[in-house]
């Protein structure tokens, strides 16, 4: 193609771009790195829309079903789990009195409609041309039909086509996919095969033994210098020149780019929507990337949408420039397409179907023929008009026929799925006049099987929500709310708070099991919104929905009186890393790998073997290795808030150790000669000095040794390598200020936890505070197991944090003078419950006073029986545990799956999650809800203002919705919206996965994990809310959040309340009105 | 009565079964029964006459394989109109065959010019509506009648040539071979599938009366024809999207080595019998399976359909074994005889074998795409799937047993095809007089 020539665009232009960029991207949602798996909306920036219309939006970018297949929802049928009696109810709204007679039987349009959903009589599956399987019995009714059924001929079905298409260039269909479509290229896979090169090698973090060259640049700069480098990438001649004219700024290239495509303006957003969506997994990774500007690898390596379209585009354009020359002799922008198929579209439509398949063999060969002269191959000229024109009048003249029979095939074959469907004799059929059967064919044409997902999906979700609501109001019916102030309760043994997550369900079902233990929900974060850096790590982890913002930072450290084991755990750490990297080194470099497969390469059978023949012991050995050489270490968090004074202080003495390092390294000073005052004197010139040194610090350097002239270059380098002056103590103040927490914000955080829950009265001895996590082996999604509201991380430092709080005099002194009294004999634990081995571990125990040691052996063996309880119901639900287990063998079993490194479902996770209770425990209490319920606690009682409520609402319930939809999307469609089966993972740039070795970032949920066989374990639909709580107070939540709004008016989450006022259950409808919940429900 | 009687017989029954059943033409199903029947005692007769004659050298004993994939491409067909002709054809060329084998000299090479000329009027009668008619291929086989006929009147070395010739286009050899693609290409029902075997078999027994007597010229073109063959034949089958084509010239580039190995070593051991048969059924197991596809979707190119691993298992698995045969893999036909063909110590080192190698790697990368193609990727949501019928699998069945039979066969149950020698071969087919 001719070179591009350099553009100037104004900044207003660059920013209108930006602004029209960012509004595409709406489609695809930010893609978290998988260290911290974050469960979330596919489709989350359309939420604005209605959830039918989101669903499409999304097949028609990203080509997903919304979905389930009608074969599985007829499997649900079959099975029973959707009732008839649903899915009439939810195809009302689409059924018309209208009615025809079918062999002496009344069939409604109703009766129709339904045996097209449980029959599948909509598929649009064609009967084949030259089929040679008789089925006499069809032939007949096709033959009885033959007057009725018409087919187009091939100019009016070229006409239709072209008209569909030109449509749909632009909004549906990018230049590259029409070039694919109809030249049988393969641009689109091209391109992504580019993008993903570049994508991978440039966002890697650390995983790449050898890491692209000038990433310091940003991706666009970087694939700009490297990229000319390549020998015609994808067969794009003069490349090189081609990128070297590129215009520095990416804004500047995509409006270059746009305009040699000649997309119209109208266009441009949808246009870019589908580029992005062409990679939803490396775009979205952008994305977010994009938006998380303190990100350090962001910093480091900028990277954005801009920059990602710019390189795409230019690869777009070359290569359907070079297509369209090539296959047509016409330029390959919007324009020449869309003349090219309105002037030759009997041979657009040939063409077109030759690329699908749709042409039998001979006329195949024949457009080939066609194709390669008009491709000017071996010399041939192009194809004269007339060539095409004959092969198409050909085509009609001996298919056309063949055509129409097998349309009657397919029509009488539709029609007799339908009698037997009502059970009417097919052999009715013949006899029954053709005005008839032509309005029941037209019926059925009216329905087609994309409009039957919303259908199915309503009578999917009613049986389960009326299942659920049965159990509820039957268990309430006997429960009505006391005065909690009027009658005082027995106090518990315990009282122990669980996160949200469905997991918890049993767990807390079978602890309350064991004894008088009362368990609370509540968001797993539990109100502490920390950033969080464990003992040993350089890196800090966000313990908080992603929703959220941090301001406090809390800091794992070992406890003051085990120094000592902190020093050998810290050099033993650092060998233990040291060891890590030398073997990692010997691996990845050039030449070592071949000596080093040869001499070490045995002992790595040791864990292979290990862990394939004797995983659980295997794990047992290396924990006790570990044990031994590193030493297991008591820690403690930094709960409070310095002093500013102390922080203070704690800088100068940071800045007085560098000082002394700076000495002895820079001029060779040994302690004896170092005086304290020479290195504060030193602290303070580098803090402050730019005039005459002091004569004190001349006469302290002339004892040390050091010239007075030689004195300011010192202090530079102080300042220059060892951060010691103004910027740097300014930085290191405010990182101290944001740890811990004053006592105020303790006082609040733990009053807001407690409020939430209704934990205000009657505590017990013991109160436990117990996070979750998971142990999996070989498993990249391993985060995903772990607490969603604690930002995919373990949760035990939050509940460590809001133990610590709760468990401090003054917090509990101001505590009771706002209402909530602690009894002085109760203490706060903090624990973490392992969902895969369903252990539970207690946490600072060394702060327990000796008056409760009983308590907590109490507690632990609730605990460990809850936990051996649990994992026996989780076997149950396990698709490869068979046969029913002993609670022991249970527990070994779910142990062994944790350390088993083959195993591809470690345990069932969030899969199978459904509803949203918030409410008081006592409505569930005596419920069985098969961990697939969100159980928040909240008393209404204790929030006249409705504050906590609107907490609830606005972010537990968004973290419910998000694991929702990301379990309903990730099966209703794996492929686009799932990771596909882990079978193929690879781990790529330590930021997701791919399937295979070369493939878009996989956006969700691994097949597995969703899916037991070929059946849904998780059955895919929208979260049920159950709020107890007046409806008054929940309305004017959702008049006053956009966001509810869109949850409950666009069908996102169904809502049903449980008024106190009158004992009442009602359902939100979209309308914005309530409804009682059906006497049948009741 | 004589074998010569009985030979006789066995001959006329495919004739008069195909006569017999036109009085069943309305019938599709009965006319299926009938011409089964017919073929299957058809191979009950040969079978018996090869256990009469084993050792005499009169019969080899792949000979009734002739008559049983006669009757294992009859049995996978469904039984509509359509293919009745087909099924009739069978049986004329499956006499045919028998009558070129047994007739001796004269009578046999009459009916040999008689099955090629019928080959070629079955390729005109069945020419594409649309498409160009196959004249290359409808050539290829009135030069192969007319070269029978020459052989049959003409004194050496003429005759000796257009025998040679004969045999170039019924075991096809570059560039000869525009009948066997065309012949696979054109052909309906069950014809391509029954003449994968009979077109190579006879060429092949024909050949043997030839080999002791090939000049020094011949051998040389022949052998230089043989590795072009492979050559082209495996470059031809890399680029083919339709099925039957890649059949095609995969089985050109497969029996190329034959040729050349015929050519270098003058001899065609029991190796020989089981590469040529063990390629013989892998392709006709082939055009059996793709003639499953066509009879549901209609003659689709390769790209349109894919997908069917999960949807038709019973085709899937059967397919993906006769691939594993295709491509050389043991327990099957095709290597052990390919096996058997390079281990001969008669065989010189030559630069040839990286021809061969190449052509079998060829053959792997398109046979295993092949089979990829068909058998993985997402499914066509508008086509109604359905697996093998209890006939089309039971033939593919028995076909894959055939090709495992003779991968373990001892070669003692195939010496009777040894070439004759120098004596025994046909005075009209002397080189050097």
């Amino acid at each position: 193609m001719e070179s591009v020539t350099m553009s100037s665009y104004n900044d207003t232009q660059r920013m209108e771009l930006r602004g029209l960029i960012r509004l595409s991207s709406e489609v695809i949602a930010q893609y978290w790195p998988m260290r911290t798996f974050v469960h979330h909306n596919p489709l989350h920036s359309l939420e604005y829309l209605p959830f039918d219309e989101t669903v499409k939006r999304g097949l028609r970018l990203l080509g997903g079903n919304g979905y389930l297949s009608g074969d599985l929802y007829r499997g649900y049928v079959r099975s029973g789990r959707i009732r008839l009696g649903h899915l009439d109810k939810a195809l009302k709204p689409l059924v018309r009195d209208w009615h025809v007679t079918l062999g002496g039987r009344r069939v409604s349009h109703g009766d129709v409609l339904r045996a097209c959903l449980t029959h599948g009589l909509c598929a649009s599956v064609e009967e084949p041309l030259d089929a040679l399987m008789e089925w006499p019995d069809i032939e007949a009714l096709a033959s009885h039909l033959a007057t009725t059924v018409t087919y187009p001929a091939l100019g009016e079905r070229a006409v239709r086509a072209v008209g569909e298409d030109q449509a749909a260039l632009g909004h549906t269909l990018t230049l590259s996919n029409w070039c694919d479509r109809a030249l049988g290229t393969g641009i689109v896979d091209q391109v992504n095969g580019e993008l993903i090169k570049w994508c991978e090698a440039f966002l890697d973090e650390g995983h790449a033994a050898w890491p692209m060259p000038m990433r310091d640049r940003d991706l666009y700069g970087a694939w700009k210098s490297l990229a000319r480098y390549e020998w015609s990438p994808c067969g794009i001649a003069d490349s090189r020149e081609k990128i070297a004219q590129l215009p520095d700024h990416p804004e500047d290239a995509v409006l270059d780019s746009l305009a040699i495509l000649a997309i119209p303006d109208t266009l441009r957003q949808d246009y870019l929507s589908l580029q992005l969506a062409a990679l939803p997994g490396w775009a979205g990774f952008i994305k977010w990337r994009a938006e998380e500007r303190d990100y350090a690898w962001q910093r480091a390596h900028p990277v954005g949408l801009v920059k990602f379209l710019a390189i795409r585009l230019w690869y777009v354009r070359e290569l359907v420039q070079k297509a369209c020359r090539a296959s047509l002799g016409i330029d390959g922008n919007y324009g020449a397409v869309l003349s090219y198929m309105q002037n030759h579209s009997r041979e657009y439509f040939l063409r077109r179907e030759r690329v699908a398949g749709r042409l039998p063999a001979t006329y195949a060969e024949q457009v080939d023929r066609l194709c390669y002269g008009a491709s000017g191959g071996a010399g041939a000229t192009r194809a004269p008009l007339d060539g095409w024109s004959i092969l198409a009048d050909r085509y009609q003249e001996e298919f056309g026929p063949r055509l129409k029979d097998a349309m009657r095939r397919t029509t009488a074959r539709r029609l007799r799925a339908l009698a037997q469907a009502l059970e009417v004799a097919p052999s009715v059929l013949v006899k029954t006049p053709l005005s008839d059967l032509k309005v029941l064919v037209e019926w059925m044409e009216a329905f087609p099987e994309s409009d039957h997902g919303p259908v199915w999906l309503k009578a999917f979700e009613a049986g389960y929500q009326e299942q659920l609501l049965d159990s509820l109001v039957r268990a309430t019916s006997t429960t009505q709310p006391a005065d909690p102030k009027s009658v005082p309760s027995p106090r518990p043994q315990s009282q122990s708070v669980f996160c949200i997550d469905v997991r918890s369900e049993p767990f807390r079902r079978h602890l309350e099991s064991t004894g008088a233990n009362e368990t609370y929900g509540f968001a797993g974060f539990f109100a502490v919104f920390i950033r969080y850096r464990a003992w040993g790590k350089e890196h800090d982890t966000e313990q908080f929905p992603v929703i959220m913002r941090a301001k406090n930072e809390v800091r794992e450290i070992p406890r003051s009186y085990r120094e000592y084991v902190a020093s050998k755990h810290e050099s033993r750490v650092k060998l233990v890393h040291a060891g890590h990297t030398l073997l990692h080194d010997l691996k990845e470099n050039v030449v070592t790998p071949y000596v080093m497969v040869e001499s070490l390469g045995w002992f790595y059978s040791l864990p292979i073997v290990g862990k394939t023949i004797l995983p659980v012991l295997y794990r047992r050995w290396t924990a006790w290795l570990q044990r031994l050489f590193v030493p297991a270490l008591s820690t403690c968090l930094t709960v409070d808030k310095l002093m500013p004074a102390d922080i203070e202080e704690a800088v100068a003495d940071e800045q007085r150790a560098l000082v002394w390092k700076a000495l002895h390294e820079r001029l060779g000073l040994h302690g004896s000669r170092i005086e304290p005052e020479f290195v504060e004197a030193l602290r303070r010139r580098a803090m402050n000095g730019e005039g005459a040194v002091e004569p004190t610090l001349l006469e302290l350097a002339r004892q040390a040794g050091l010239p007075a002239e030689k004195l300011d270059a010192f202090v530079d380098v102080l300042r220059r390598h060892y951060h010691i002056d103004r910027r740097w103590a300014s930085a290191q103040k405010e990182r101290i200020t944001r740890t811990g927490f004053t006592l105020e914000e303790q006082v609040l955080t733990v009053d807001t936890a407690l409020r939430m829950m209704g934990l205000t009265r009657n505590f017990a001895r013991l109160v436990l505070f117990c996070a979750h996590g998971s142990t999996s082996e070989n498993n990249p999604f391993e985060s995903a197991l772990d607490c969603g509201a604690c930002g995919g991380n373990e949760g035990q430092p939050n509940a460590r944090v809001l133990a610590g709080m709760a468990n401090k005099p003054q917090v509990r002194a101001w505590l009771a003078k706002k209402g909530i009294e602690i009894p002085a004999d109760t203490h706060f634990l903090a624990g973490q419950v392992d969902t895969t081995t369903d252990e539970t571990r207690l946490l600072d125990l060394e702060d327990v006073p000796a008056t409760h040691a009983g308590d907590v052996a109490r507690l632990r063996e609730h605990l460990r029986e809850a936990g051996r309880r649990t994992s026996l119901e989780r076997c149950v639900r396990l698709p490869d545990v068979a046969a029913t287990l002993a609670p022991d063998r249970a527990a070994v079993r779910v142990h062994a799956r944790s350390t088993d490194w083959s195993q591809v479902r470690p345990e069932w996770g969030l899969s199978g999650n459904a509803a949203f209770i918030i409410g008081r425990r006592e409505l569930t209490k005596t419920l069985n809800l098969d961990g697939r319920v969100f159980l928040h606690s909240y008393d209404y009682r204790e929030d006249p203002t409705e504050r906590l409520l609107e907490v609830l609402m606005t972010a537990p319930q968004v973290v419910a919705q998000w694991i929702n939809m990301e379990h309903y999307f990730s099966v209703v469609d794996n492929e686009v919206y799932g990771g596909g089966s882990k079978v193929y993972h690879n781990v790529v740039g330590r930021v997701g996965i791919m399937s295979g070795p070369w493939s878009d970032l996989r956006l969700g949920l691994a097949w597995q994990t969703m899916m037991n066989g070929d059946v849904p374990y998780h059955e895919p639909m929208r979260l049920l809310t159950i709020i107890e709580a007046p409806r008054a107070r929940i309305e004017r939540l959702i008049t006053r959040h956009e966001a509810l709004r869109h949850y409950y008016h666009h069908e996102w989450v169904h809502l049903i309340a449980l008024d106190p006022v009158d004992g009442g259950w009602y359902r939100y409808l979209p309308s914005g009105t309530w409804s009682p919940v059906a006497p049948a429900q009741v | 009565m004589t074998d010569g009687s009985l030979i006789a017989l066995l001959v006329a029954v495919p004739f008069a079964g195909a006569a017999a059943g036109f009085a069943l033409w309305s019938r599709p199903q009965a006319l299926k029964a009938w011409a089964l029947l017919v073929a299957f005692a058809n191979f009950a007769g040969l079978v018996a006459i090869a256990e009469g004659a084993s050792g005499s050298g009169t019969v080899p004993l792949f000979l009734p394989l002739f008559p049983l994939v006669a009757f294992l491409s009859l049995l996978g067909q469904p039984a509509h109109p359509d293919n009745r002709s087909a099924w009739l054809l069978t049986l004329v060329l499956l006499g045919l065959g028998h009558g070129a084998l047994f007739g001796g000299e004269g009578v046999g090479l009459a009916l040999l010019a008689l099955l090629l000329g019928l080959v070629g009027a079955m390729l005109y009668r069945y020419r594409s509506v649309s498409g160009t008619a196959p004249w290359w291929g409808i050539g290829t086989y009135g030069l192969g009648t007319i070269c029978a006929i020459v052989a049959l009147i003409a004194v050496p070395p003429v005759s000796s040539v257009a025998f040679l010739v004969s045999c170039a286009i019924l075991l096809p050899l570059v560039p000869f071979h525009g009948g066997y693609v065309a012949a696979f290409r054109g052909l309906p029902g069950n014809l391509p599938a029954f003449l994968a075997l009979l077109l190579p078999g006879l060429g092949f027994y024909e050949l043997r009366t030839l080999i002791p007597g090939l000049s020094g010229p011949a051998v040389w073109t022949v052998t230089i024809l043989a590795i072009a063959g492979m050559l082209y034949g495996m470059l031809k089958a890399l680029v083919q999207s339709r099925v039957r084509l890649i059949l095609a010239y995969a089985g050109l580039s497969f029996l190329s080595i034959l040729w050349w190995y015929i050519a270098v070593t003058r001899t065609a051991p029991p190796q020989a019998v089981v590469y040529l048969t063990s390629v013989g059924l892998v392709t006709s197991g082939f055009l059996l399976a793709w003639y499953a596809i066509q009879a549901r979707y209609g003659d689709l190119d390769l790209r349109a359909i894919r997908g069917v691993a999960y949807l038709m298992p019973r085709f899937s698995i059967l397919v993906f074994l006769m691939a594993l045969a295709a491509i050389g893999l043991p327990p099957f036909g095709v290597y052990s005889g390919f096996m058997g063909l390079l281990l001969t110590p008669a065989l010189p080192l030559s630069g040839a074998l990286v021809v061969i190698i190449g052509t079998m790697l060829a053959a792997c990368w398109y046979f295993l795409g092949l089979t990829q193609q068909l058998l993985f990727g997402p499914h066509r949501p508008d086509l109604r799937y359905e697996d093998l019928c209890f006939t089309e699998a039971a033939a593919l069945v028995m076909i894959v047993v055939l090709l495992m039979a003779l991968g373990i066969v001892p070669p003692r149950f195939l010496e009777s095809s040894k070439p004759m020698s120098q004596a025994q071969s046909k005075e009209f087919l002397a080189w050097n007089r």
